[in-house]
């Protein structure tokens, strides 16, 4: 099959950060951009696979309906120190950051 | 007293004094971490042993953790610089069953950050060096868990797999490395990676510890719905039946393995078929098509669950992910992503399905399934530069089981010619645990590796 | 009406109700946080700490599979959860654990009386499904505050279809749907508490447009009880029509509701429409419902309020009295108790209705009995006001001309021509006599004794 991978540009790599949530330095964009269309490339291996007539949803457990009765576990709820024990801001029992607007 | 090269099993036997066992690990960890990297933790505390603990299953002996299972009275870093400060106000359901059978937390052992990769190699806290010759990795991403036991720094461990993250590093440092079937193990308290792949197992010097630390960590979970309500098996008890198999074996996953490797895998199935096991050509999906399927699900996985390290609750902000991280976030968004779903994400799961059923239908002729673990041995430290995803493609033998959720087992069977141990593996069918491990444990006694010698590098 | 004017109106609407279970949705931490103090009602998968694994509530999916029953939808037997991806500081995972293309149930409908056109109104419901709550913020100068109590506390959302057209027919659709969703006993549903949530959307399309469905739609945001989703409504119409007048399309956004300016405002807070990135959720199992758990549901379901409604009218209640005992199921409830109790007891009583089971009706919508009090105290108060009354006259007399006196001033405004203060003065005489007069008969001695004077 023909790889139908377009390179990815350093706007894409720009805009998928952006939906992740992360800086990137603009240096390190170039790279990015090598580095994950390579690895879009690669995939493509998967295009060789029939998978008509396979499931749309797989889950690797077998487990199935696991649903527990609506009864408290007191060992739950954490007292309001730990809950906070790791904030790197925190004031009156609440985490702090800057305003959202 | 030297308790090196003794396995956990034969150090309960011998009912030693449990503070004389401690002290022993904790000291020979304190000498020798530094050459090793081995771990990110000593616990200062834990030699002075709990009185009250010494009767119990596991007689305080001392155990590893790999640095992504919770631990209340250790922080938990993943190896990570934005957990560098975290103290869980929990623990893993694992870390609670080894502590209720008597272990003492010795440490927690290093790996990639958030267990992405196979050397060790991208963790924030430095390089976990190969215990049989330094300018080598360990191996990833339980690279520490792996060293410390190789190196006699303690006498078993605790790894995670994902896909190739206990049998990679366990192969590479020349020691037992057991992935169970997924959901065998709970997941409660493990940094998640990749969440429909995740194992926690046993890393040690002999299978039969690996039975017996299953013993205690496997179980159903109401902590973990993904979790098997299946009766846990006298594992160890069962070593002694001395089944014998049909063991599969694929030339699809000798298709790129070294030399050195080869030689071992076939005197390996010599050795099998000297023990009365058959030996059975069976065809299986070539594992590259495993890659593709890991890398994306598996990345698409991570991008979801490293969403919430933004450093308001707790740990730093996201500037602090290093650049691996970075790069499996950023595949895994776009796999997920609106236009390239179904392409890339749904197409993995569908290739996914049919990795398994291909397993499933092989089980139908064989037992289990043998192959070598990893296609070579310990790369060089910075190698991994070389490679476009270093850890999917050094992983390949172990992506098709780990995408299949079904148990694998490695154990060192022989040394290449530049001195690095060579791992083989047994795979078996979904819940099949005590297939692998008695095959293992009958191949172990015959290959009679040498694990004592490398410890003795370390004095 | 509405064939007469330039636009239509085109409105769907997402309710999410906020489930009364004991625990969380996906971890058995207790799930009281209303007026908790803060952070307190959180354990580790509700702050989002690393490790930690989602196990679903049992009772939060009957609930929910209740709900959507109750509405007439199907029941999807094979179902699972889904991830939906943002991030923002109040969802400490930074993805909502939700349901995106197998939701518990879908396709179903909920009828009311439309105070428009006094006729029937069937709005199609789309889909219920279960999702968890996030945390909330406090806006505190240049920073916020952030509680994650709420979070992980369980929601079913019930999705409509673009139904309605006018903003009263919306209102009246939450009013009968807050009784519906009380009766069944999952929720408190109240709005001004945040059990009961809405997000309307609206849109406008000229009334000639081929186009059934306008090319955008806007969201809104932060409308905190039925008097507001009313104006709101009506103030994103009129800017939307405004919009498109001037030749403009309004932008597909979500707005807020500023409920002290009376407007709706722009929340925009990034480019471009959000990617949820949805992916069916690892941790979680599939269900495949059986039919035995199915059956769990049914037998859970109470009687609904147009059940009910129906039922006392065939009573003998008159339908006003019978729809406005019914807006609530612990007070209908209580009727039926003394209904029971009443007849069963010996007591001859009178009644000015077509049946005992009306006039009890009337009295307790009228409130002309305490019905907040106890059974017992109800029962007698009933009794006492249907029980033939011997007025004593002379004592009556006295104490007319006493509550006159004593009430100087509603006598004076009833004499300038004030009618209604004679109520107070039938109420004062009725008090004085603990009830032992007609109070028909009480007025018009008053009308008498104070135009004669």
């Amino acid at each position: 099959m023909a790889d139908s991978v377009k390179k990815l540009t350093k706007e894409d790599i720009k805009h998928i950060a952006q939906l992740a949530n992360l800086d990137i330095d603009n240096d390190e964009l170039e790279a990015y951009s090598k580095q994950l269309t390579d690895s879009l490339h690669y995939v493509e291996n998967l295009e060789d696979i029939d998978t008509s007539g396979v499931p749309d949803t797989f889950f690797t457990t077998h487990a199935k309906n696991s649903m527990q009765e609506d009864v408290i576990d007191e060992s739950v709820t954490l007292p309001q120190e730990e809950v906070l024990q790791n904030a790197p801001k925190k004031r009156n029992g609440y985490f702090v950051v800057k305003r959202i607007l | 007293m030297d308790f090196r090269g003794i396995s956990l099993t034969e150090l309960l036997v011998q009912k030693n004094n449990p503070q004389d066992v401690i002290n022993y690990f904790y000291n020979r960890t304190k000498r020798h971490n530094d050459a090793i990297n081995a771990y990110l933790y000593v616990d200062e505390s834990e030699p002075i042993a709990k009185k009250n603990r010494v009767s119990s299953l596991l007689n305080a002996i001392p155990l590893a953790l790999k640095d992504n299972i919770l631990t209340k009275h250790q922080p938990t870093t993943a190896a990570s610089q934005i957990l560098s400060n975290f103290m869980s106000p929990y623990a893993a359901t694992i870390t609670h069953k080894l502590t209720q059978a008597g272990a003492t937390i010795l440490g927690k052992t290093n790996m990639d950050a958030w267990a992405h990769g196979s050397s060790t190699e991208t963790s924030d806290f430095g390089i976990t060096t190969n215990p049989y010759n330094v300018a080598f990795v360990a191996g990833g991403s339980s690279g520490g868990s792996a060293a410390a036991v190789a190196a006699g720094l303690v006498p078993a461990a605790i790894g995670t797999e994902t896909a190739g993250s206990i049998r990679g590093p366990a192969s590479w440092s020349g020691v037992v490395g057991l992935k169970p079937t997924y959901g065998r193990v709970s997941r409660y308290g493990i940094i998640a990676m990749g969440s429909s792949w995740d194992c926690p197992g046993p890393i040690t010097q002999t299978v039969e510890d690996a039975a017996l630390l299953l013993e205690i960590l496997a179980g159903v979970d109401r902590y973990d719905a993904t979790s098997i309500n299946a009766p846990v098996e006298r594992y160890k008890k069962q070593l002694e039946e001395n089944k014998k198999f049909t063991i599969g074996v694929a030339d699809e996953y000798f298709d790129g393995v070294d030399k050195d490797v080869m030689k071992s895998v076939d005197s390996s199935l010599s050795r099998l078929t000297k023990l009365g096991h058959r030996i059975k050509k069976i065809h299986l999906m070539h594992p590259k098509y495993a890659i593709s399927v890991y890398m994306l699900l598996q990345r698409s996985e991570v991008s979801s669950n490293l969403g919430r390290y933004d450093g308001i609750r707790y740990g730093k902000n996201r500037s602090y992910f290093g650049q691996e991280a970075q790069r499996r976030i950023m595949l895994g968004s776009y796999a997920l992503s609106t236009g390239y779903y179904d392409k890339y994400y749904k197409k993995a799961q569908k290739v996914r399905y049919i990795i398994r059923e291909d397993f499933e239908k092989v089980f139908q002729d064989v037992d289990i399934i043998f192959a070598p673990t990893m296609p070579i041995t310990a790369t060089r430290i910075g190698d991994i530069s070389s490679f476009s995803f270093y850890g999917e493609q050094m992983d390949v033998l172990a992506e098709p089981a780990a995408a299949a959720g079904i148990p694998a087992i490695t154990i060192p069977a022989g040394i290449d010619h530049k001195g690095l141990p060579i791992g083989v593996q047994f795979m078996g069918p979904y819940l099949g645990e005590s297939l692998i491990l008695q095959a293992a444990y009958q191949l172990e006694k015959e290959i009679q590796f040498d694990r004592l010698s490398v410890m003795k590098k370390y004095e | 009406m509405n064939n007469q004017k330039e636009f239509i109106p085109v409105i769907g609407l997402e309710i999410h109700v906020q489930l009364a279970t004991k625990t969380k949705l996906f971890d058995r931490g207790s799930a009281d946080w209303f007026g908790k103090k803060p952070n307190t009602v959180v354990g580790p998968l509700a702050l989002g700490l690393p490790g930690t694994l989602p196990v679903p509530n049992k009772k939060a999916i009957q609930w929910a599979m209740l709900l959507g029953k109750s509405l007439n939808c199907k029941i999807n037997k094979i179902s699972k959860f889904d991830r939906k991806h943002y991030f923002y500081p109040d969802l400490p995972k930074a993805y909502q654990i939700s349901q995106y293309d197998q939701p518990f149930s879908y396709d179903g409908y909920f009828e009311f009386i439309s105070p428009v056109t006094g006729t029937k109104k069937n709005i199609t419901i789309t889909r219920v499904h279960l999702e968890e709550d996030t945390g909330k913020l406090i806006h505190q100068g240049n920073e916020t505050l952030i509680d994650f109590n709420r979070s992980g506390v369980p929601l079913a959302e019930i999705v409509t279809e673009p139904d309605f057209d006018n903003s009263d027919d919306v209102k009246r659709f939450l009013e009968e749907l807050q009784v519906h969703v009380r009766y069944l006993g999952i929720s408190d549903a109240d709005m001004e508490k945040g059990s009961m949530r809405l997000e309307p959307n609206i849109s406008v399309r000229h009334r000639k447009s081929e186009q059934k469905l306008p090319n955008y739609k806007v969201e809104i945001k932060n409308i905190n009880s039925f008097r507001y989703a009313k104006q709101a409504i009506e103030f994103e119409i009129k800017r939307q029509e405004h919009l498109i007048r001037s030749g403009e399309t309004p932008v597909q956004e979500t707005r807020g509701y500023d409920e002290f300016k009376g407007v709706t405002f722009s929340q925009r807070r990034k480019e471009g429409a959000e990617d949820y990135r949805y992916f069916p959720e690892p941790d979680i199992p599939p269900f495949i419902f059986d039919d035995d758990f199915l059956k769990v549901i049914d037998d859970m379901m109470p009687e609904l309020p147009h059940e009910r409604l129906a039922r006392f009218i065939a009573q003998g209640i008159k339908p006003g009295d019978a729809y406005v005992l019914t807006r609530s199921k612990s007070i209908s409830d209580t009727y039926e108790l003394i209904i029971k109790e009443i007849k069963s007891s010996v007591e001859k009583l009178t009644h000015k209705s077509k049946t005992l089971e009306g006039e009890i009706a009337k009295l307790i919508v009228n409130k002309k009995v305490s019905i907040e009090k106890d059974t017992r105290s109800v029962i007698k108060e009933i009794i006492q006001q249907l029980t033939p009354q011997e007025t004593n006259e002379e004592e009556l007399i006295q104490v007319i001309e006493s509550v006159i006196e004593t009430n100087q001033k509603p006598v004076q405004d009833f004499k300038n021509g004030k009618e209604n203060s004679i109520t107070f003065l039938i109420g004062q005489v009725m008090k004085t006599m603990k009830g032992k007069a007609d109070p028909v008969g009480v007025r018009k001695s008053l009308e008498k004794k104070l135009t004669d004077t």
